[in-house]
C-alpha cells in the first residue's frame, strides 16, 4: 500500500533520462563531422570575427545601421512583418472558431452519450485530424508549401503562420470547451435547448476570454516565427535577413536583427497592455 | 465613506469597457493589416491553384515504400534526439536562471530587485530570438556542427522554461511555506521542501509540453542543414516531389501525436 | 498583553500564563481574539502593549529560525502541509530548523532522522502510512500528519488554532485527546482555541473565556459554570 504505484508518471520519469542519454550520443555520433571541434579556440575566434562583422569593424563603406534612410527602409519591412503576424492571427482565429464546435466531444453533433451517431464521430475524428495536421506541421513547412501557391510577399507568410496557429488555437479551444463546467450545459439541455443554443449560451461565453488570452500569447510566438517563414521566401524581415546574409552584408544583418528585436519587444509590451484590458 | 453598492457596478462597468476596448483594438489592428496586402497584384502565383491542387492530392497519396521507411525512421529519431538534447541543455541553463529570476532566495529587497531584474532581462533576450535565427547565427558564426543545433534549441527554450519556472515559484501557495518557516526552515529549505514539491507536477507537465514543441523546433532546425525530418521535407519540395514530402510531413504529425498522447497521459497521472 | 488592528482592539489587558504539561483552551465566539492571542504567543505578531515570554524569551525578538522553532510550534487552521510530498517527508520537515541545507536536501534521497518521524507517526495513529502521498490522505489523517510534524519540531509551547473545526465530532474528540495527552506525557504547554466548550471542559485542564478581546474567566475546567459559558455567547451582540 505504502509503496508508490508504478504508473505512467514513474515509467516516464525513468525513461526520460535514458532517452536523453541516447539522444546526446545520437547527436554526438550523428556522422556530420564538423570542420573543427565545437569546444575549441577556433570556435571562439570565429565567433569573435562574426560579431566584429556584425558591428561593421572591417566593412567596406559605411555600416547599414549608420544611415537614417536604411533604418527607415527596414522599418517599413518590419511594419509589413507586423501586418503579416496580425493577419496570421486573424486567419488562425477564424480557423479555430470554425473547427472547435466540431472537435469538442461535449458539443460536436452526434457525439454525446444517448444520441451518438457514426456520422458525428466521423466528423469529430476528421476535425481532430485536421487540427493535428495543422498544428503538427511547423510554420516553416507550411511556408514552403505556401510559396508554391501564393505570390511572394506577406500573404504566404500570413497563411503559413495562420495555418499552424489555427491548429494550436483550435486544440486549446476544443480542450477548454470539453473542460467547460458541465453544470450549465446540463441545465440548458434539460431546459430543452438545442446544440447551437448550448454552445452559444453555456460554452462560448466561458471560452472566448480564455481563448483570447491564449491568442494574444500565440501572437507573441507568431511575431518571433515571422522571421522563420521569411527565411524561406515568404516576405518580411526574414526574407530581408536571408538576402543580407547571402550578400554577406553583415552590417545590414545587424540592422535587421535590431528591428526584429524591437518588433518582438513592442508586441510583447502591447500584448501585456491588452491583457490588462481583457482582465 | 465609500458606498459599497456604488463600488461594485463601477468596477463591473470598467471591466465591460475594457473588453469592448480590447475587441475594438484587435478589430482595428486586423483592418489596418489588411491594407498591407497587395490586393491589386493578385494573391496567387501563376499556376498557384494547380500547384495547390497537386499538393493537396499528394497529401492523400504519400510515397510509401520499404526503402523510404528506413530513412523516415532515422530522420524521426534524429529530430527526436535533437529535441531531447536541446531540452535537457535548456533545463540545465534555465532552471538556475528561473530560480534566480523568481527572487525567492533573495534576502534583502535590493538583492531581490537586482536578481529578478538581471535574470529576467537575460531570459527575455534568450527567448526573444527564434530558435531558427539562433541556429542561423550560430552556424554562420562557428560553422555547421550538431552542437550549434543543440545550442540553438537550448537557448530560447532556457528563456521560456526559466520564465515559466520563475512564475510558478512565485505563485506557489504561501500557507505551507509559512508553516515551514515557523518550523525554522531557511528560504533555501523552503524552496527545496515547499516551493519545488508544490510546483513539481505543473513543472513536469510543462516540460513534457515543451518536448512536444521541441520536436517541431528540431524539425525546423534541420533546415540549416542538420539532418532530420525537416531536411528531407525541404529537399523533397525542392525536387517538386510532393508525395515524398508528404511522407515526412505525416511522419512528423504522427510523432507529434505520439508525444502529445504521452505528455497528456503523464499530466493526467500527475494530477493530485 | 494587548493588540490593536487600526482602531479596533482585538485583545486588551489579557494575561495568560501556561505551565509545562498544562493544556489550556481558549474559548469564545468568533472575533473574540483567540487567533490573535495565539499569533502573539507564536511571535508572528508583536504586542502593542505588554509582553510575550516563552521560556523567558520574547519569540518575536528571536525572528524566524531555529531558536524560535524550538520554543513555539503552531498547528494552523489550514494545516499547511505540502500536498505533493509523502506524509513522512512532511513530518520530517519539522526538523528543518535544526538541519543544514545539505542535510535537508540529502533527506529527499535518504530520509534523515526517520525512526523519530516513524515513531511520531505511530503516536498519532498513522503507523506505516508515511509513504503515502499527503494529498491522498483524508482530512483527519492530514490533521494527524500536521501534529506529527509539530512533535518532530519539539517546541516547548504547542499552539493549535481551531484544531477540530473541519472534523466531524467523533474525530475531533480523538484529535483533542491526542493533543492534550501529548502535552501531559511530554511536559509541553498546550494552548488551543476552540468553539466547542463541551469538548474543552472534558479534555483541557484550564479554560479561558474570551469575548470582544477581554478575558471573562480563567478557571480550571471543572470550575467553569454553565452560566459563565452562556454569558460568553449570549452577550456577543447587544441586540441579538
Amino acid at each position: 500500500m505504502s509503496r508508490p504505484r508504478l504508473g505512467i508518471v514513474q515509467v516516464s520519469l525513468a525513461a526520460l533520462p535514458v532517452l536523453t542519454l541516447a539522444a546526446w550520443s545520437g547527436v554526438a555520433f550523428s556522422g556530420q563531422a564538423p570542420a573543427h571541434p565545437f569546444a575549441s579556440a577556433e570556435t571562439l575566434r570565429r565567433l569573435g570575427a562574426f560579431l566584429a562583422d556584425l558591428a561593421g569593424f572591417d566593412a567596406v563603406g559605411p555600416a547599414a545601421f549608420s544611415s537614417v534612410e536604411s533604418w527607415a527602409r527596414t522599418g517599413r519591412i518590419a511594419l509589413d512583418t507586423l501586418a503579416m503576424s496580425i493577419l496570421a492571427m486573424g486567419i488562425a482565429s477564424a480557423l479555430a472558431l470554425a473547427l472547435v464546435p466540431l472537435a469538442a466531444r461535449t458539443v460536436t453533433p452526434g457525439t454525446q452519450a444517448g444520441r451518438a451517431r457514426v456520422g458525428g464521430w466521423a466528423l469529430f475524428g476528421l476535425a481532430r485530424a485536421v487540427l493535428v495536421l495543422l498544428r503538427g506541421v511547423p510554420e516553416l513547412v507550411w511556408a514552403l508549401v505556401a510559396v508554391f501557391v501564393f505570390a511572394p510577399g506577406i500573404v504566404p507568410g500570413a497563411i503559413a503562420l495562420g495555418l499552424h496557429n489555427g491548429g494550436v488555437l483550435g486544440k486549446i479551444g476544443a480542450e477548454l470547451a470539453e473542460d467547460a463546467d458541465p453544470g450549465p450545459v446540463r441545465a440548458l439541455r434539460t431546459a430543452g435547448a438545442g446544440r447551437a443554443q448550448v454552445l452559444a449560451y453555456a460554452i462560448v461565453p466561458g471560452l472566448l476570454p480564455r481563448l483570447l488570452t491564449f491568442a494574444l500569447y500565440r501572437w507573441e510566438v507568431a511575431v518571433r516565427a515571422s522571421v522563420v517563414v521569411g527565411l524561406v521566401g515568404a516576405g518580411g524581415l526574414g526574407l530581408e535577413l536571408r538576402l543580407a546574409m547571402s550578400r554577406f552584408d553583415m552590417t545590414h544583418v545587424a540592422l535587421v536583427l535590431a528591428w526584429y528585436l524591437l518588433l518582438v519587444t513592442a508586441v510583447d509590451t502591447l500584448t501585456g497592455l491588452l491583457r490588462r484590458l481583457a482582465r | 465613506m465609500l458606498s459599497r453598492a456604488g463600488a461594485l457596478p463601477s468596477t463591473l462597468r470598467a471591466r465591460v469597457e475594457g473588453r469592448r476596448a480590447l475587441t475594438l483594438a484587435l478589430t482595428g489592428m486586423l483592418a489596418l493589416s489588411l491594407l498591407a496586402v497587395p490586393w491589386r497584384e493578385g494573391l496567387l502565383h501563376g499556376g498557384g491553384l494547380r500547384a495547390a491542387g497537386e499538393i493537396a492530392l499528394a497529401a492523400l497519396r504519400p510515397e510509401l515504400s520499404w526503402a523510404l521507411a528506413g530513412t523516415v525512421v532515422t530522420a524521426a529519431w534524429r529530430t527526436l534526439a535533437y529535441a531531447l538534447a536541446g531540452l535537457s541543455l535548456a533545463l540545465v541553463l534555465g532552471v538556475p536562471l528561473g530560480v534566480v529570476a523568481s527572487g525567492v532566495l533573495a534576502r534583502t529587497r535590493w538583492a531581490r530587485w537586482c536578481s529578478v531584474g538581471g535574470a529576467r532581462g537575460l531570459l527575455g533576450v534568450l527567448r526573444a530570438v527564434h530558435e531558427l535565427v539562433w541556429a542561423w547565427l550560430l552556424v554562420a558564426a562557428v560553422g555547421l556542427s550538431p552542437w550549434a543545433g543543440v545550442l540553438a534549441l537550448a537557448l530560447p527554450y532556457a528563456g521560456i522554461l526559466g520564465r515559466v519556472l520563475a512564475e510558478l515559484l512565485q505563485d506557489a501557495d504561501e500557507a505551507p511555506l509559512e508553516a515551514l518557516r515557523r518550523a525554522g526552515a531557511s528560504e533555501a529549505q523552503v524552496l527545496a521542501h515547499g516551493r519545488l514539491p508544490l510546483i513539481a507536477a505543473d513543472a513536469v507537465g510543462y516540460i513534457f509540453y515543451r518536448l512536444e514543441c521541441g520536436i517541431r523546433s528540431a524539425a525546423v532546425l534541420s533546415f540549416v542543414g542538420l539532418g532530420g525530418l525537416g531536411f528531407h521535407i525541404q529537399t523533397a519540395l525542392a525536387d517538386l516531389d510532393f508525395a515524398r514530402a508528404w511522407t515526412f510531413v505525416w511522419a512528423m504529425a504522427l510523432l507529434m501525436v505520439a508525444v502529445d498522447a504521452w505528455s497528456s497521459a503523464v499530466r493526467r497521472g500527475l494530477a493530485p | 498583553m494587548g493588540k490593536r488592528y487600526g482602531a479596533r482592539t482585538a485583545l486588551w489587558n489579557v494575561s495568560i500564563t501556561v505551565a509545562p504539561g498544562e493544556a489550556v483552551a481558549l474559548v469564545g465566539p468568533s472575533g473574540a481574539g483567540k487567533t490573535t492571542a495565539l499569533l502573539l504567543a507564536a511571535g508572528a505578531l508583536a504586542p502593542d502593549a505588554g509582553s510575550v515570554r516563552v521560556g523567558g524569551v520574547d519569540p518575536a525578538r528571536l525572528g524566524p529560525g531555529r531558536e524560535r522553532a524550538s520554543r513555539v510550534g503552531m498547528l494552523a487552521q489550514g494545516l499547511d502541509l505540502v500536498p505533493t510530498l509523502s506524509a513522512l517527508q512532511n513530518v520530517l520537515a519539522g526538523n528543518l530548523g535544526r538541519w543544514s541545507l545539505a542535510r535537508s536536501l540529502l533527506s529527499f534521497l535518504v530520509p534523515q532522522g526517520r525512526p523519530a518521524a516513524e515513531y511520531e507517526l505511530a503516536r498519532v495513529g498513522l503507523a506505516g502510512r508515511g509513504g503515502e502521498r499527503t494529498s491522498r490522505l483524508s482530512g483527519g489523517e492530514r490533521q494527524r500528519v500536521a501534529i506529527a510534524r509539530l512533535l518532530v519540531q519539539q517546541p516547548a509551547l504547542l499552539l493549535a488554532d481551531e484544531p477540530v473545526a473541519s472534523l466531524d465530532p467523533a474525530r475531533g474528540y480523538d484529535v483533542l485527546a491526542l493533543l492534550t495527552g501529548i502535552a501531559r506525557e511530554r511536559g509541553r504547554a498546550l494552548v488551543a482555541s476552540l468553539h466547542d466548550v463541551g469538548a474543552a471542559r472534558a479534555r483541557f485542564d484550564r479554560l479561558i473565556g474570551l469575548r470582544a478581546g477581554q478575558a471573562l474567566f480563567d478557571l480550571p475546567a471543572e470550575q467553569v459554570t454553565d452560566a459563565q459559558v452562556a454569558a460568553l455567547y449570549t452577550l456577543e451582540e447587544p441586540d441579538a
